[in-house]
């Protein structure tokens, strides 16, 4: 995998002629310097899953932008991860949550999907949504399991009573990761959405 | 559009139209854009970002800052100039070693998103924040924020820093033009010198 940093690209006089060189500088700064969309879904109707398959291997980390509801008939809803369509008991993690004014921890071991994040379904506020940030570290690392921290948070009722959570978690595999699956106990619900990025 | 990786090229090889073409689709489709920065020059009330495009499909903040005077600030954000009460704001904080507390406040006319505040030696100590805004241009939803951040809040002493995890919503699913940061909870003004960077990611 590529690991260069960015090259300050020179300044070039009229009529001089790109060469070589000058296009490894900009070929590699694009390839392997720069923070990059890779993949975006937006929900038109109500959907079990969302998967972004074919990642390149081009980066070093991967950031994860969500905004997401639930149709399940609760407030709160887990939001969960999966990596290469991996159901096995593979994940293991670590969360702390703000609910209300309350906070709690838990951990999970040899489960079959990350928690990654909480959202609001059918019977939260109206147009709630939560947003999920999730950072992949090393996700072509095959030397090594695979590592996450996220955040999420959003608001359930007409009060401030909110839900928040922070995960750390690992894939226990050494497989480079070329796909990631989030799902939630119902549909997720149109208008729900998804960005990934590749970041050296 | 999405990233297209580069090709590699020959010694000799002319440099075709395509080439160009991928170029420009990766800077102007995928790789993340500087929309605006601001660093104040004189204290000031608001750090504005107004006229902001719809064309991308997220919205991250990075910033350096602390208020003028003593006392507290908190990082408060208000959207399209909207002054009615309409935002909720929490927060998980955590300060020196004692256990970490979580909070939250509303329906406010501006977000209160924890404090950043400045201390009796605050000439050289300025609090970061990143903030992120997930689908600010949807008209399906109402707008969330996620940030952190940390400030100092006293000098050489127990209980000397603060971190914030923090979250936003505004209740409403028009799209995001304007963000302005101010202080959440009073009217303090931000020190000169500080600055925030708003990005677009597509």
């Amino acid at each position: 995998m590529a690991s260069m940093s960015f090259t300050t690209v020179p300044d070039k006089a009229t009529g001089d002629v790109i060469t070589e060189a000058m296009w490894d500088v900009i070929k590699d700064n694009m390839n392997t310097a720069l923070p990059v969309f890779i993949a975006s879904t937006v929900l038109g109707s109500d959907t079990a899953s969302i998967t972004l398959s074919a990642i390149p291997a081009l980066w070093k980390h991967l950031l994860l932008l969500t905004m997401a509801r639930s149709s399940a008939a609760v407030t709160v809803d887990p939001f969960l991860l999966r990596f290469n369509g991996d159901t096995g008991a593979n994940y293991d993690w670590q969360t702390i949550q703000g609910d209300q004014a309350t906070m709690s921890a838990a951990e999970s071991f040899a489960t079959t999907s990350m928690e990654i994040g909480f959202l609001p379904g059918s019977t939260a506020v109206a147009n709630s949504f939560a947003a999920v940030r999730t950072v992949i570290m090393d996700y072509t690392d095959t030397g090594n399991f695979k590592a996450l921290i996220s955040s999420s948070a959003h608001r359930y009722t007409g009060t401030p009573d909110q839900r928040q959570l922070m995960t750390a978690g690992d894939w226990k595999s050494t497989t480079v990761i070329n796909s990631l699956t989030v799902l939630c106990a119902a549909n997720l619900l149109t208008g729900s959405r998804v960005s990934l990025y590749g970041m050296q | 559009m999405g990233f297209t990786t580069v090709p590699d090229r020959a010694a000799g090889y002319p440099l075709q139209e395509s080439d160009w073409d991928q170029l420009k689709d990766n800077f102007n489709t995928a790789a993340w854009q500087l929309i605006a920065s601001v660093e104040l020059s004189a204290d000031a009330a608001q750090i504005d970002f107004t006229s902001i495009p719809g064309t991308f499909s997220n919205l991250l903040f990075r910033g350096y800052m602390t208020q003028a005077g003593a006392g507290g600030a908190e990082l408060g954000v208000r959207f399209n100039g909207d002054t009615a009460s309409n935002y909720y704001a929490g927060y998980i904080r955590h300060q020196g070693a004692g256990a970490p507390t979580v909070t939250r406040n509303g329906p406010n006319g501006k977000s209160r998103g924890g404090l950043f505040q400045s201390i009796v030696d605050s000439s050289n100590h300025f609090g970061v924040f990143e903030m992120v805004i997930p689908g600010y241009a949807s008209t399906a939803f109402h707008k969330m924020t996620l940030s952190t951040h940390s400030n100092l809040c006293a000098s050489g002493t127990a209980n000397l820093r603060m971190v914030f995890a923090g979250w936003a919503q505004w209740v409403s699913t028009a799209a995001i033009t304007q963000v302005s940061f101010m202080d959440g909870s009073a009217s303090a003004n931000w020190k000169a010198g500080s600055r925030i960077g708003m990005y677009g990611l597509l």
